[in-house]
């Protein structure tokens, strides 16, 4: 164990030195510079669409260099050393090939930390010096249970399978949400945030803004929330604590935390004893209807670090994914040439980047049987690159958990053990 | 097998490339059996695509035989320990061209489980060894083929070997660093190290090895010990000491008392080498045809 612990270490080094020897570090300078140089030149609307833009691009870089660096290393370390011979006098010494893979895998993603440790650096300069502040970055948290509320005030529990809840028709309904594993709020409370849709009754009706209610239920009654004095939007001619709030449209496309969310103040008192918090939306007019997303409608948001600190967490998930491709080109590599497997490491990867289309195709196209049939395997059986979307999450002001690093190395290092097992396969029936 | 026994065992040993549906391609090395003992310079003669690097990644476990059993201190090849006491330098050299000496030989190091500070010593030795200290910063790309085969041994000696793999050391190398690799055999042998060469000059070979085999066409031609295959049993060398004309005209009938010593005489192995090629090639080809 400790022989093959060593001989991982010595590949893993070995992968480092030679990606730093070849400089590839330029690709991270240039990247760096990239972002110096561009983020003053993108244009938006405004100040805060600029500054979303420029995270957006900032990480959507990051992923696509630290992709192409990850099946580029991996593809090529391992060619070299069977092209070049260099296997020979490698696996004449105590190496397995267990520990080749491992090692030469172990080098790739290290150097794509640095990578990524490199590029987050220059993309918060760039932020730092264009704007001079940063984006907030939180922490959020769904509730766990949903109820619709009748106009009478019965609550019926919404099925977990329902992706919304539309409510309509005359006033006074609405939907009561439940948190649980609530933490201790600060001083001035959590923050609670709020999106919806606020249409027209009829198809020609503008959509825009709908007056509701919103409070805490608590033992022996409710408690009003208040408006946050940042909330985008949300005031009421009403200046009593009333509860009162204007719910504005927000489609799909809007969902950055700080600028589409209404902002609430879930204080202590609202928070149960045993962690929960129930809270309460009714609506107050019959114009509107108001439809709430399960999985961003509500949510209740903390402080979650700086942007760098979350670029970094999000470079690891993005890390993660193309570990997966490195192992995929290290098990191309054994089986076939350099150019091969560059074209097998970037197909999979943006096979793997379209199966939202996948999925809107089967969910909206009527594709024959066998076509039906191939694009269900497909969604089985790919790896989603786009399972964690990174880039959004941290545009739209949304921090990057280390549960979230750890979600998406689960899921993606099950694919890259596999194909880390095939490449071993491959590279033990090799005959050098 | 016990550790006493043969270093290197080869019975029957056979092996068939194939090509990628598995036919059979090339017949490289045909019913090879051979021992090599602890403390023996076994050289491995032939010409080219006779079959000796075949052999040599047999032992090596690099490829795997069609048929046969070898063994290595009486263990499979590919067994991690055996790869532990074995150095090996491969025809060419095959080192990374980013690394300088010291960081090459450190790397290879690192995979054997030697203490950093013997592996360091060990380093500052073979450097010195092979005459690199002046070039031991400077990169393998930068390097002579020369220089790149001297450090290829070095690279073969980190771990302080019990069986030496040397596939043509002098290659690329100068009349003197030939000169200096067959003393490094010479005094590797007096350590009690076990070598295995293989080598195109047959006079190197000819002065430090105690046995050789030699392959044709994959097939074992004839194997022995120098001294027996050299020594010509169909003719006698009588020696004298300054004999005058009638003491040379009576030798010619009938040995006298000038006679100083009888001796067959020996053949230089490249005359022996070319002799034994020639008849493996009047033979018909029946096995072996490597390419």
């Amino acid at each position: 164990m400790i022989a093959r612990l060593r001989g991982i270490a010595a590949l893993a080094g070995l992968t480092l030195r030679e990606a730093t020897r070849q400089r590839l570090w330029l690709v991270f300078v240039a990247i760096g510079v990239g972002f110096l140089l561009a983020v003053p030149r993108l244009t938006a609307v405004d100040d805060a669409a600029k500054l979303k833009l420029s995270v957006l691009a900032i990480t959507t870089g990051i992923g696509f260099v630290i992709t192409l660096m990850a099946v580029l290393v991996a593809a090529a370390a391992l060619r070299r050393d069977l092209d070049a011979k260099t296997a020979y006098t490698l696996f004449a010494k105590p190496l397995t090939p267990t520990a080749y893979l491992l090692g030469r895998w172990t080098g790739v993603q290290l150097w794509l930390v640095v990578g990524v440790l490199a590029m987050a650096l220059a993309g918060v300069a760039a932020i730092g010096l264009q704007f001079q502040r940063f984006p907030t970055m939180r922490q959020t948290a769904l509730p766990a249970s949903w109820q619709q509320v009748s106009a009478v005030g019965e609550a019926t529990a919404v099925e977990a399978r329902k992706t919304r809840l539309s409510l309509s028709g005359m006033p006074g309904n609405g939907v009561r949400w439940r948190f649980t594993d609530v933490p201790v709020a600060p001083s001035e409370g959590h923050e609670l945030l709020l999106r919806a849709q606020v249409l027209g009754t009829t198809p020609d009706q503008a959509s825009g803004e709908a007056l509701v209610e919103i409070r805490a239920l608590v033992a022996g009654g409710t408690q009003v929330l208040p408006l946050d004095p940042l909330s985008p939007y949300g005031r009421t001619e009403d200046r009593a604590s009333t509860g009162r709030v204007l719910l504005k449209h927000r489609d799909n496309s809007s969902r950055d935390l700080g600028q589409d969310y209404l902002r609430l103040r879930l204080p202590s008192a609202a928070i149960q004893p045993d962690g929960s918090a129930t809270i309460q939306l009714i609506r107050l007019e019959a114009r509107t209807v108001v439809v709430f997303d399960r999985e961003d409608g509500l949510l209740i948001g903390r402080p979650a670090g700086t942007l760098f600190g979350n670029l970094l967490r999000g470079g690891l998930v993005l890390a993660a994914g193309a570990g997966l491709l490195a192992a995929w080109a290290l098990f191309c590599a054994v089986v076939s040439n350099l150019g091969v497997t560059l074209l097998g490491g970037l197909t999979l990867f943006f096979a793997g980047s379209t199966l939202d289309m996948v999925r809107e195709t089967l969910e909206y196209e009527n594709p024959s049987l066998g076509v039906r049939r191939l694009l269900e395997l497909a969604l089985v059986v790919m790896p989603d690159f786009n399972r964690f979307p990174i880039a959004t999450d941290l545009a739209a002001g949304q921090g990057v958990a280390w549960a979230t690093v750890g979600s998406a190395w689960i899921y993606y290092g099950g694919y890259g053990a596999l194909f880390l097992v095939c490449a071993w396969i491959a590279l033990r029936r090799k005959e050098l | 097998m016990p550790d006493s026994g043969p270093v290197l065992q080869t019975i029957g040993l056979s092996k068939v490339y194939t090509d990628f549906w598995g036919r059979p391609r090339v017949k490289a090395l045909s019913d090879l059996t051979l021992q090599v003992h602890p403390g023996e310079v076994f050289g491995l003669l032939g010409p080219n695509g006779s079959g000796k690097t075949t052999t040599i990644k047999l032992l090596l476990g690099l490829i795997r035989p069609t048929r046969g059993d070898a063994f290595v201190f009486g263990r499979d090849p590919s067994d991690q320990a055996v790869k532990r006491r074995l150095g090996y330098l491969p025809e060419e050299t095959y080192l990374y061209r980013f690394l300088n000496a010291e960081e090459t030989l450190r790397f290879f190091g690192s995979l054997f489980d030697v203490p950093r500070a013997v592996l360091t010593r060990r380093i500052g030795e073979l450097i010195e060894m092979v005459g690199l200290a002046h070039a031991r910063k400077r990169r393998l790309g930068e390097y002579s083929k020369g220089m790149a085969r001297r450090l290829g041994l070095a690279t073969a000696l980190i771990n302080d070997p019990d069986l030496v793999v040397l596939d043509e050391p002098t290659s690329g190398l100068d009349p003197l660093g030939s000169a200096e690799v067959k003393d490094l055999i010479v005094d590797l042998k007096r350590k009690g190290k076990t070598i295995l060469l293989c080598s195109h000059l047959l006079a190197d070979v000819e002065d430090v090895c105690d046995r050789l085999a030699i392959l044709h066409q994959g097939v074992l031609r004839e194997m022995g010990r120098v001294d027996e295959l050299l020594t010509s049993s169909e003719r006698t060398t009588v020696e004298l000491d300054r004999p005058d004309a009638a003491t040379l005209a009576a030798v010619q009938s009938a040995a006298g008392a000038s006679l100083v010593g009888v001796a067959r005489p020996r053949e230089r192995l490249e005359a022996h080498f070319r002799r034994i090629i020639a008849q493996a090639k009047d033979q018909p080809p029946g096995s072996g045809a490597a390419s």
